[in-house]
């Protein structure tokens, strides 16, 4: 079973994935497993059941150079706010520290579909968030005791 | 500034979007709608199908894409953070 592991970071489920802006600019590949040894960057993306669109920070747009594409309205416990769109390939590394599977090198993701996502602010703990647009693909599983899994087969 | 003459279509055709965006909800809720000089061009099951559809028939790439949708996405986590929607 090919799965994203992690364990609960600060109370937050936290996994890396990586970021590819094929719309325009990339090659595309097809999507399912990618097993290369890339320089590609890893991001922290949270894993939030209550986010209806993923999202990226601003500096990931910044450091990707994403291509805007259009703007969305999005609702929070304050109220209304308009957020820019990018088309972007995200990549969930699978293989955690512990897994019979883990490879550290090559590098080991597994590539969905390109998706639109929303930018969001910098903060402290993550660089993404991967919303239920993305989390309803597959079984994501929080155990007793913080560990965490998301099935990718 | 990267991307300036995109932003600025964005900018006009979401504008024009919003009033444009009721009448599609009966017949293309969902869907990606691709637009060009605040124009609806034509309609996609995907954003992904939008995009490589925009960059194929304009070779300026200056366009848009807009979901069709009649509310909100939700912030989840994140609107928690502080009182503007951000946290940082």
């Amino acid at each position: 079973m090919v799965q994203a592991t992690g364990r609960l970071s600060d109370g937050k489920p936290i996994i890396d994935v990586v970021v590819v802006e094929s719309i325009g600019s990339q090659p595309e590949t097809e999507t399912g497993y990618t097993n290369l040894a890339l320089p590609v960057r890893p991001y922290r993306a949270l894993i939030d059941t209550g986010a209806t669109i993923s999202c990226v920070c601003k500096h990931v747009v910044k450091s990707m150079n994403l291509r805007p594409y259009g703007r969305i309205p999005m609702i929070g416990s304050t109220g209304q706010s308009f957020h820019k769109t990018y088309i972007v390939t995200l990549g969930l590394m699978y293989g955690g520290e512990g897994q019979a599977d883990y490879a550290p090198n090559p590098l080991s993701f597994y590539q969905i579909d390109p998706g639109e996502v929303a930018e969001i602010e910098n903060n402290a703990w993550f660089d993404l968030i991967i919303g239920t647009d993305i989390l309803t693909r597959f079984t994501f599983t929080l155990r007793k005791g913080g560990a965490f899994s998301l099935d990718l087969s | 500034m990267p991307f300036a003459k995109q932003e600025r279509e964005i900018e006009e055709n979401f504008l024009f979007f919003l009033s444009a965006a009721p009448g599609l909800m009966a017949a293309h809720e969902g869907e990606f709608a691709l637009l060009r000089q605040k124009r609806i061009v034509a309609l996609y099951s995907t954003a992904a199908a939008a995009a490589a559809a925009g960059h194929d028939q304009f070779s300026d790439s200056i366009f848009s894409v807009q979901r069709v949708i009649d509310k909100p996405y939700d912030l989840g986590f994140l609107s928690n953070g502080s009182s503007n929607g951000a946290i940082v």
